[in-house]
């Protein structure tokens, strides 16, 4: 087990009170494996990956659970470790190339930079191993394009500069945190691509952040519903796409739009919207808004429940 | 591609230096009281006298002629000659003042660079401690206080009250001694000039210092440099503060010039230094036209060449402004 | 007993000039906040650089460098004696010494009198046209200056002397050319303002460099030997620097920590008096100046036109807190006519008080507000003009506030020092009553008299207008010319008849006299034998440094 979150919970301090953001959250990733999180804006799942990079600088977060990487509590870790760690065996690529790489420095510098804050390498070898990197990741004229600077090269370029900078220290773990979301379809399409190569070709495990159930279908292993900050329902994506058990689930798959099928321009919401940190309810999150409520659903949250199929609903069984 | 740039910064350095000679001109004409002839003549002068005087110095010409007499004796012939000090030649004057401005800018600025980006990252590293809001305290008191106030200030206790004290007897007299003269009186004697110019600099420019990096500091690619493993003192200093030299340099600059075309006048006044500020200050006082003009053009070259200089300076040093590619 | 005398006062002239020799040498440091115009000294009409001239230069006579009232006689100087006049007082003979150099090694000649004269012209000396036309050929001079030759009034002799020719008598003749504007300069010396460039001179010290913005140096000159004891002494110091750039607070504190000897700065400021006078008590000394602190007003526009209101501001004024504001009575005593006490002629007058009589005692608020009701000029806008140099707006805006009680609008403006004096003269500005100085040039009544009430004064329009209540009274001139004229044959007369002058000027209230000023001087502790001329302040070839 490469990564096991066990009861993860995030909360914040503010003048109204401590907001609980993530609450409870456990999931495991194996080697070689992508796992999906999948869950609107709010839902927690951001913040989740950062907390594993132990990037939430914010002094009023309190962090409580166990993060185990390669079987280390990296929570009780201090920072100097942490740093090692941080680029090194595990890495993290953000949503917004756009304003991800610092405007002053050269792509060649910064992915140098990683490079030799992890690894012993004399710079100008260094500089190759970037340009290498540069070129898998399939931009051409890799030399050219590391002495640019950021602002000189499109949205596409930038996240595969930013895979290939996350990637030069060979990390066991990708964290991608909605990778694709500021990009066009058919450069989504690419990048996608490229994460499934890497799973093959440099044996990394990927934590796949999104809110697009398209794009779990077409590369997560399994997946994790996150919903108000919890787990609604965890699984093989298969399993999860062809027999949804959580009402929450259900109504996300409904909601995709069909291009097939005979109710073509109907659109599927659900209705309502997520409840904001500070006014949840107290049972079940999604109560209020699910069809499948029953008395028990208002009083107290349901449990995560199943050792391959999780589900957190009284009445997991009887969704359709 | 440059020199297209320089060749248009230097017609409109032009026409700016056109414009204010001519304001200064039109300004000194209509002051009443100004016109030289009677001062220049002496206390009671007859008329004949008085109409001799204006003859001599072409005070009875019209005015645009004078204008481009003056113009002529200040840049073409570069005999420009003071109205209060007659033979006295204004050009040499202003160049023997030069190094003294310059030397006190130099200092200042080496001092208050040192100090801000110091105080500044300090703050911003430690924000919302004590020591934060103590510091940007500190630096709102440095901006507020005058600077002719804190020097004589600075006076009052360095040459008056504790100049016999361990403390102060070192400084030397008011004034300015010559690098090549004695180099060690030299630095002692600016020593308190640096001190006093630098202190509104340091507390404008570690505010500014602190806000910029504080807000770089809530960037993405902060967020990035983190995720790669970089302590937070090479988060601030190699990505968050090479980001905001950038406005820093461009303050610098203009403030740099500013200061040394004539800026520092209060200082110099207040602390006995005779440089370009110093040359400003009397001619303004004795309305040495002359003079005036020749200090007002010198600063206003001065500050169109240090905005230019930034200009050039901000291509280096932020590649987004070097065009699209 | 008549050999231990002689011992004893051959002991005494040893000891006096090894004490002499003692104090000979070392540097005389003065200060300034800046320079103050030309070296020329036939151009330079300020107190501050006189005081170096007179150390520098010599004219055919001069004022005696002594302290007292014996510092306002004429003595000789490059001439052997002082002539009387000849001719009912049209002509001077002067015989010159000979043996004497210039600075530069050259001899003194009459060609060079001859020269210096003609070149008072040439430069265009401010009073060119009110004093030295008065030589036979100066007018002439006036009209074509650059070719300016006197043949008939300035006559040099085979045997060494020199003859003036006057257009008409003069009493006040020797002590206008008794100023530097009457030193005698090499008559090679070029015939325009010489502005930075040192001329040579006869004086015990000649001036070695000139830069405006740094310093004016004078050291020893090497062909000077003592020919006139009491006009031209050796000097102890064997230099005068003489350094611009630094302000007054901090001139100061440089002459309390030794930097500097003296401030030549007209006035010191009046926040460290308290602390001069109670630590640094035997380094201050006050004399009195033949001067007026006064506020003329201008007797042609209203509401100064009205006599009446004259009179009221003349009487509401209290002139105790002027010397106040000036820095208290050991600064400045109150006023009320227009001759400074200490001229010959000076009969102390004040009718502008509670009990009139010599002296002020107190303001007269009764009489004011009745003089004020008559004029029937309350609420009139009136602007006082002052300037911006030591406690000059703060007595501006005492005179405003005096006006205000009076029932006037009154507000005060503050001009720069360097423009707010011709600003005030100049009639198109319509200065209604401003706050200003008069210093004599030398001790004769009609130098405040004459040259600041009479209607040739007034010069409409021009910067150049010392009269500058614009008074113009026929009588009153009358009255001058008539003093003037008798000063020649009879100054014991002259003398009364310029008291009576005096009171009718100061009943005619065109001014508002403050105070007369002293003169404050704050030392170095190591300079002595201070010698305060009434002429010219401060003797620098009296004083020594070590």
């Amino acid at each position: 087990m490469l990564l096991d979150v066990q009861n993860l919970s995030i909360s914040f301090r503010t003048p109204r009170g401590l907001l609980p953001v993530v609450e409870d959250v456990s999931f495991q990733l194996a080697e070689s494996e992508i796992l999906a999180i999948v869950g609107e804006s709010g839902s927690g799942k951001s913040l989740t990956a950062l907390s594993i990079m132990r990037l939430i600088t914010d002094p009023n977060a309190i962090i409580t659970g166990k993060i185990l990487f390669k079987g280390e509590d990296i929570l009780t870790l201090k920072e100097p470790a942490m740093r090692r760690l941080r680029g090194g065996a595990m890495a993290m690529i953000f949503q917004d190339p756009m304003t991800a790489l610092t405007p002053v420095y050269t792509i060649g510098a910064q992915i140098v930079e990683q490079i030799r804050i992890h690894t012993k390498l004399p710079t100008w070898q260094a500089r190759l191993r970037a340009e290498s990197l540069l070129a898998a990741m399939g931009i051409a004229d890799a030399q050219q394009i590391s002495r640019r600077f950021p602002h000189q090269l499109s949205g596409g370029m930038r996240q595969r500069v930013m895979i290939a900078m996350a990637l030069s220290c060979s990390p066991a773990l990708l964290i991608a945190d909605e990778p694709t979301t500021a990009l066009d379809v058919t450069v989504q399409a690419q990048i996608l691509e490229l994460l499934l190569k890497l799973r093959k070709e440099f044996n990394s495990s990927i934590l796949l952040i999104t809110h697009d159930m398209g794009i779990v279908a077409q590369t997560a292993d399994r997946v994790a519903v996150m919903y108000a900050g919890r787990i609604a329902e965890s699984g093989a994506t298969g399993d999860i796409f062809a027999h949804p058990m959580h009402p929450y689930t259900a109504g996300l798959l409904a909601a995709i739009p069909q291009l097939h099928g005979p109710r073509i321009n109907a659109f599927s919401a659900i209705p309502g919207a997520p409840p904001a940190p500070h006014e949840k309810p107290a049972g079940c999150a999604f109560a209020p808004r699910c069809a499948y409520r029953i008395a028990v659903c208002a009083e107290r949250p349901p449990l995560l429940h199943g050792p391959f199929r999780q589900v957190a609903c009284f009445r997991a069984g009887e969704v359709a | 591609m440059i020199f297209l740039v320089l060749l248009r910064r230097l017609a409109e350095m032009v026409f700016v230096l056109f414009s204010i000679s001519v304001l200064v001109f039109l300004i000194f004409f209509a002051t009443p009281g100004a016109d030289p002839a009677a001062r220049i003549a002496g206390r009671g002068a007859s008329p004949a006298t008085l109409a001799a005087v204006r003859h001599a110095f072409g005070l009875d010409q019209p005015l645009p002629v004078q204008y481009g007499l003056m113009m002529k004796h200040l840049f073409i012939t570069q005999d420009l000659t003071s109205f209060v000090n007659p033979g006295q030649l204004v050009i040499p004057a202003v160049l023997q003042a030069v190094p003294v401005t310059l030397s006190l800018v130099f200092g200042a600025a080496v001092i208050w660079l040192i100090f801000a980006v110091a105080i500044g990252v300090t703050a911003a590293a430690l924000r919302g401690s004590v020591i934060d809001r103590s510091l940007m305290f500190l630096a709102m008191a440095g901006v507020s206080m005058p600077v002719f106030w804190l020097g004589e200030v600075a006076n009052l206790i360095t040459q008056a009250r504790f100049h016999n004290t361990v403390l102060f007897s070192w400084v030397p007299a008011l004034g300015y001694v010559p690098l090549t003269q004695n180099p060690l009186l030299w630095f002692k004697s600016l020593v308190i000039p640096w001190t006093v110019l630098a202190v509104t600099y340091i507390g404008l420019y570690s505010r500014v210092l602190r806000a910029n990096l504080v807000e770089a500091l809530t960037e993405d690619y902060i967020r990035t440099a983190r995720a790669k493993g970089l302590s937070e003192r090479q988060v601030i200093f190699r990505h968050a503060l090479r980001m905001s030299l950038i406005t820093l340099v461009s303050m610098f600059g203009l403030d740099f010039g500013a200061l040394v075309g004539g800026g520092a006048l209060l200082i110099e006044v207040v602390c006995a230094l005779p440089g370009v500020g110093m040359l400003t200050y009397q001619a303004l006082q004795n309305l040495d036209l002359p003079f005036i003009m020749a200090t007002v053009m010198y600063g206003a070259i001065f500050i169109v060449a240090a905005n230019t200089v930034v200009d050039m300076l901000y291509l280096l040093i932020d590649p987004r402004a070097r065009g699209a590619r | 007993m008549k050999t231990i005398w002689l011992i004893a006062a051959a002991l005494l002239a040893v000891m006096q000039a090894a004490h002499a020799q003692n104090h000979r040498g070392g540097t005389l440091k003065l200060v300034a906040a800046s320079s103050d115009g030309s070296i020329d000294p036939q151009v330079n009409y300020t107190d501050q650089y006189w005081q170096l001239f007179i150390v520098a230069y010599d004219g055919l006579v001069a004022f005696r460098k002594s302290a007292g009232s014996s510092s306002n006689d004429i003595v000789p100087d490059l001439a052997t004696s002082v002539p009387a006049p000849q001719d009912g007082g049209k002509t001077y003979v002067f015989k010159l010494r000979q043996n004497i150099k210039f600075s530069n090694g050259q001899p003194v000649t009459p060609a060079d009198v001859v020269a210096s004269f003609e070149r008072l012209f040439k430069v265009n000396n401010p009073n060119a046209g009110s004093w030295y036309n008065n030589i036979v050929g100066g007018d002439k001079c006036l009209t074509a200056p650059a070719t300016c030759t006197l043949p008939d009034g300035v006559v040099a002799g085979d045997d060494g002397t020199i003859t003036i020719h006057l257009v008409k008598p003069n009493p006040e003749f020797l002590y206008q050319i008794a100023l530097p504007f009457g030193a005698i300069l090499p008559a090679a010396t070029p015939p325009h303002d010489m502005g930075t460039i040192p001329i040579p001179g006869t004086g015990p010290y000649a001036i070695t460099s000139y830069d405006p913005q740094k310093a004016f140096i004078l050291q020893r000159n090497p062909y000077f030997k003592v020919f006139s004891p009491e006009a031209q002494p050796d000097g102890y110091v064997n230099e005068i620097d003489f350094e611009f750039g630094v302000t007054g607070e901090n001139a100061v504190t440089a002459i309390e920590n030794g930097q500097y000897d003296l401030d030549m700065d007209p006035s010191l400021p009046a926040d460290r008096l308290a602390e001069m006078s109670t630590r640094f008590p035997r380094q201050i000394y006050i004399n009195p100046l033949l001067a007026d602190y006064y506020a003329p007003m201008n007797v042609n526009i209203p509401p100064f036109s009205n006599l009446n209101a004259r009179l009221a501001v003349n009487y509401a004024l209290n002139r105790r807190d002027t010397v106040q504001i000036y820095g208290g009575k050991n600064l400045g005593v109150p006023a009320c006519q227009i001759l400074p006490p200490g001229f010959p002629g000076y009969q102390p007058y004040c009718p502008y008080t509670k009990n009139p009589g010599p002296k002020w005692t107190a303001p007269d608020l009764a009489k004011a507000q009745s003089y004020m009701q008559k004029s029937g000029m309350a609420g009139q806008k009136v602007t006082v003009i002052t300037d911006d140099e030591g406690v000059d707006p703060a007595l501006g805006t005492y005179l405003g506030s005096v006006l205000n009680q009076l029932g006037f609008v009154a507000t005060t403006h503050v001009l720069s020092a360097n423009i707010q004096f011709n600003y005030i003269q100049n009639t198109n500005n319509k200065v209604q009553i401003s706050i200003t100085l008069w210093y004599d040039d030398y001790p004769a009544p009609s130098d405040f008299l004459n040259v600041l009430l009479t209607c040739g004064q007034i010069h409409p329009g021009s910067d150049n207008s010392v009269n500058i209540a614009g008074y113009c009274n026929k009588q009153y001139d009358a009255k001058v010319q008539a003093a003037l004229r008798d000063a020649i044959t009879d100054p014991a007369k002259a003398n009364t008849e310029w008291a009576a002058i005096d009171k009718q000027a100061t009943d005619a209230a065109a001014w508002a006299t403050l105070f007369n000023p002293k003169q404050l001087d704050f030392v170095s502790a190591r300079l002595g034998n201070y010698t305060f001329s009434e002429q010219f302040h401060l003797l620098f070839d009296k004083v020594w440094v070590q």
